[in-house]
């Protein structure tokens, strides 16, 4: 396998900031957005692309992520149980705020694997939590009353039990 | 930084019922995306999905009718979050007789006899009330009756099925009622199959969108007997199929066994249990015997196939749930379960939480 990358071509990315960032062509293929640009052009892609909406901080986040995947796949032995221990460490390596920039990257982006297991981080965390937890991880302003609110809670009692203390 | 409603529904997605429904008091955006009838069909279908880690649950009602209990089956047998039944429930003499999508058909019976299908998640509840010439007068021993509700995809419709013999008639009746269009239909070629007595209540099992109950086949094609009979969802027939064991199954007491993807029966001696498991359905010869480990006393009935293959079993006398497994399992799963404000006439039947409500041509309650 690593014969094949010694070779291979790579593709450059730019961000908002205007970082390049140079990627194998293996890997951008798991960026849907940006193979999508490779295959409308007509000829060989060789300036940057420039990515107007990705922040340096979240591509090079990504990036992290597709490379450490594509080397557990390559070694199926250990792969499963390393790659686990990568994600839970991915995860928990984040705040909410950069959480949540992640998953509008990896969303804008296309990257499927990684924007399933970011979601699913964020079910994780919220799965349990209290209502003002959520409200205040996902920067919601509650736009009920308080007699609105209070008439949903009571209608829905049981769904309370048992939250989490914040 | 907010998310969009599209990124929100991929997370809500993997969220179980519970939490959506408190989430709805998160702001008026979610509760229109959570309550949205589209969204809760998606959710219904990712949540049984066989790739996600479903769990088979067991649902009951508390013997003063003010909640209704859920009970997890694995990883060990444990209770989950109990649903709260309307105040109004408590004067009632409720029993849940079938359960379908989330849904639970409840029957009660003062102070007249009503069906009502009811969502305890999201409240969501329609009455149905029982065919007309089945008038409180002459209202038969309620206990000879398979009742049962399913789901019918392309009409996107529930069906209440129920098979009746009245004391003082020989011949057995079939209907079903449909939600959407609020009315009862006679099932043809019914009086073929009569619901046994002996049984007393039977729940009926889904599996292959048909369910089935244990009836006497009284057709002409082949002897007289106890069979299992199905009620075809897409045709709207009923069909028999044969038991596993040759011999006069009138010495046995029987019970249908599912949940996980297995279709199952249970034949009970005066000693121990046996349990058989159709592996292609409706193929007569497919059936085998399950090798696993049994209770070894006949006070012991199956609830359940666990997602790991296990089976829940209750004990009649005390209700106790006790999980089985294969040979060589771990003996910790032996542990007995005690089950919360239950008494001897508690029903468990196998539940998956929803927020799926009823079609919006019915009329439903609040």
């Amino acid at each position: 396998m690593s014969g094949i990358s010694d070779t291979e071509r790579m593709i450059t990315l730019k961000t908002v900031e205007g970082t390049l960032f140079d990627v194998k062509s293996s890997i951008a293929k798991d960026i849907k957005t940006v193979q999508a640009f490779i295959d409308d052009s007509d000829d060989d892609v060789t300036s940057p692309i420039p990515l107007p909406n990705v922040f340096t901080r979240e591509l090079s986040r990504i990036l992290d992520y597709l490379n450490n995947h594509h080397r557990f796949r390559s070694d199926i032995e250990k792969a499963d149980e390393e790659m686990a221990r990568y994600d839970a460490e991915f995860a928990k390596s984040m705040s909410h705020e950069e959480l949540k920039a992640l998953i509008l990257a990896a969303n804008y982006l296309n990257v499927k694997d990684l924007l399933e297991f970011l979601n699913q981080t964020v079910a994780d965390v919220i799965q349990n939590k209290s209502v003002e937890f959520v409200r205040n991880f996902f920067g919601i302003e509650n736009d009920y009353t308080p007699e609105e609110e209070e008439k949903l809670r009571n209608e829905n009692e049981w769904a309370f039990n048992g939250v989490e203390q914040d | 930084m907010t998310l969009p409603p599209e990124l929100l529904e991929i997370i809500f997605l993997r969220l179980p019922v519970r939490s959506l429904i408190q989430f709805k008091c998160v702001c008026k955006q979610w509760r229109s995306l959570i309550s949205d009838p589209y969204f809760a069909k998606l959710h219904y279908d990712v949540a049984i999905a066989p790739t996600h880690n479903n769990n088979t649950k067991l649902l009951y009602l508390s013997s003063d009718f003010s909640r209704a209990c859920c009970v997890k089956t694995e990883p060990s047998i444990h209770h989950d979050y109990p649903f709260k039944l309307q105040e109004t429930y408590k004067n009632h003499s409720l029993r849940i007789i079938g359960s379908c999508r989330g849904f639970v058909l409840l029957r009660n019976y003062k102070p007249k006899p009503v069906l009502i299908l009811w969502n305890p998640a999201t409240g969501s509840h329609v009455r149905v009330p029982y065919p007309n010439n089945s008038s409180n007068s002459e209202f038969p021993c309620p206990d000879f009756f398979c009742h049962g509700v399913v789901y019918e995809k392309s009409n996107d419709d529930y069906l209440v099925i129920m098979g009746s013999v009245r004391p003082l008639k020989r011949k057995p009746e079939w209907k079903f009622f449909s939600v959407r269009s609020n009315s009862w239909k006679e099932i043809e070629g019914g009086d073929c199959f009569t619901p046994n007595i002996s049984m007393g209540h039977q729940l009926g099992l889904l599996y292959n969108e048909a369910i089935h109950w244990l009836a006497v086949y009284n057709g002409s094609d082949y002897p007289r007997g106890i069979v299992i009979v199905a009620f075809d969802i897409a045709t709207k027939t009923l069909s028999m199929i044969p038991l596993p064991y040759p011999q006069d199954p009138s010495q046995w007491e029987l019970s249908l066994v599912g949940g996980a993807g297995f279709f199952g029966i249970c034949m009970l001696n005066e000693f121990w249990p046996y349990i058989f498991v159709m592996k292609e359905y409706k193929v007569e010869s497919s059936w085998i015997l399950i090798d696993m480990l049994l209770p070894s006393d006949n006070t012991m009935i199956p609830l359940c196939f666990t997602q790991s293959g296990d089976v829940v079993w209750m004990n009649r006398i005390n209700k106790d749930l006790i999980k089985f497994g294969k040979l060589g399992s771990n003996e910790e799963e032996l542990q007995e379960f005690k089950l919360d404000f239950c008494d001897k006439d508690t029903v468990l039947v196998m539940f998956n939480e929803s927020l799926l409500s009823l079609p919006s041509s019915c009329r439903q309650e609040e």
